[in-house]
């Protein structure tokens, strides 16, 4: 309890928790405020933190409308295997469909490099330290590329299943990458990545011989959090599932 | 604390200039090492956007209200944020972090119900289809500034 106003404690929103024991909830609310009286003069806002950002996500929103370009945001651990599902993707579609590609990664050019070498548009945006891509970097990027109408844009986010959750980057939708060698579980870890995207790539399934996966534990986890979620189990390697990924993309322009 | 300016190259790894549109009047973006970085980065912009045009020179308190579910770290978020105002108007400015409870809706049962994850199972059916009303917001609700 917190002597001055009497809000229950903890106030952290980090539990520490044995085995074993039932898994604490996060703290109370609204500890987080001071007990001094206020001086000055109060000014209403009522706006969003995020409300720059996503005025921006919008502009990029209405461009990929006008152009009839519709974006993907590929988010998803580092290693997932989103570069390699990429190159196969424009490999067996560009005869069909312009594509270009936004690369994110806090350091060095070799996916653009990779992007590059299947010929299709491609821009590296490098973060420095950065942990997501935000609306207005690839606002910065779509004024560096010259995109065809009636085209896909694929956008690679930094590899990282929590902070790219948060920003809006004027997408159609957020596609979330697993790989077989990551648990199962993942969902259940990461809610929040699988609650903001739309479809779920449960990717190097040529390797589901050699390891523990459960894909169907794993898309029962991906349905809890978020049960419009939909599926396509893949291997970008060996081209196995493709198929109905690269229909799917077919459905969406 | 580590900054480091966005960069954009093509595909000669050549660097390019930020565009000049209006949207980017500074000349470089600052991003950092986890999002609540940029979330206390945008709140003081915002804030001190807001008091300048109140005709205030300093921000002394900033009223933000966060849903448990909106994916914040608010201990991260005071933290960052203290370091973010330095050399703005919202300089020493206190944080004051109202928490929103999360409530949900089962889509099979209709009942309504409150929760503290996005992993929302109905307490009345056992349903996991559940649709989130409330708990997502992050919004600056008010700041107080000095004349």
């Amino acid at each position: 309890m917190c002597d001055s106003c009497g809000c229950s404690r903890p106030e952290n929103s980090v539990t520490i928790t044995r085995p074993g024991q039932a898994l604490s909830g996060p703290g109370s609310a609204g500890h987080h405020h001071s007990h001094q009286a206020r001086q000055g003069r109060v000014v209403e806002v009522r706006e969003a933190v995020l409300g720059k950002n996503d005025g921006i996500a919008a502009h990029n929103r209405a461009f990929f409308k006008e152009r009839r370009i519709v974006a993907f945001n590929l988010v998803s651990s580092p290693g997932s295997g989103k570069t390699t599902i990429l190159e196969r993707t424009i490999r067996e579609l560009r005869q069909e469909i312009p594509m270009a590609v936004i690369e994110g990664d806090q350091q060095t050019m070799l996916d653009a490099e990779r992007i590059d070498a299947t010929g299709v548009p491609v821009v590296q945006v490098n973060t420095g330290a950065g942990c997501h891509l935000d609306a207005d970097m690839v606002h910065q990027a779509l004024h560096q590329m010259d995109l065809a109408e009636n085209s896909l844009l694929f956008i690679e986010n930094v590899g990282n299943l929590v902070c790219p959750a948060m920003f809006d980057l004027g997408e159609a939708a957020k596609v979330v990458i697993i790989s077989v060698t990551e648990g199962e579980d993942k969902p259940l870890k990461y809610p929040a990545m699988f609650d903001a995207a739309s479809l779920c790539l449960i990717n190097k399934t040529d390797l589901l011989p050699h390891v523990d996966f459960d894909v169907a534990r794993c898309r029962e986890y991906g349905l809890r959090v978020n049960h419009h979620l939909e599926f396509f189990e893949i291997s970008a390697k060996t081209g196995e599932g493709m198929p109905a990924w690269l229909d799917w993309l077919r459905s969406q322009i | 604390m580590i900054w480091s300016s966005l960069t954009l190259r093509n595909k000669a790894g050549k660097k390019t200039e930020s565009c000049s549109c209006l949207a980017h009047a500074p000349a470089f973006v600052y991003h950092e090492t986890m999002h609540e970085m940029s979330l206390a980065i945008n709140i003081v912009e915002l804030v001190s956007a807001k008091a300048q045009a109140a005709g205030g020179q300093r921000v002394t308190s900033v009223e933000l209200e966060a849903g448990k579910l909106s994916g914040v770290m608010i201990e991260a978020l005071v933290f960052c944020f203290e370091a973010a105002t330095c050399n703005t108007p919202a300089e020493g400015a206190r944080l004051e972090v109202r928490e929103v409870e999360g409530r949900g809706r089962c889509l099979g049962c209709g009942h309504a119900f409150a929760l503290d994850s996005l992993l929302a199972q109905c307490p009345q059916c056992g349903g996991y289809a559940v649709e989130i009303v409330q708990g997502k917001e992050l919004k600056v609700v008010a700041l107080t500034i000095d004349e």
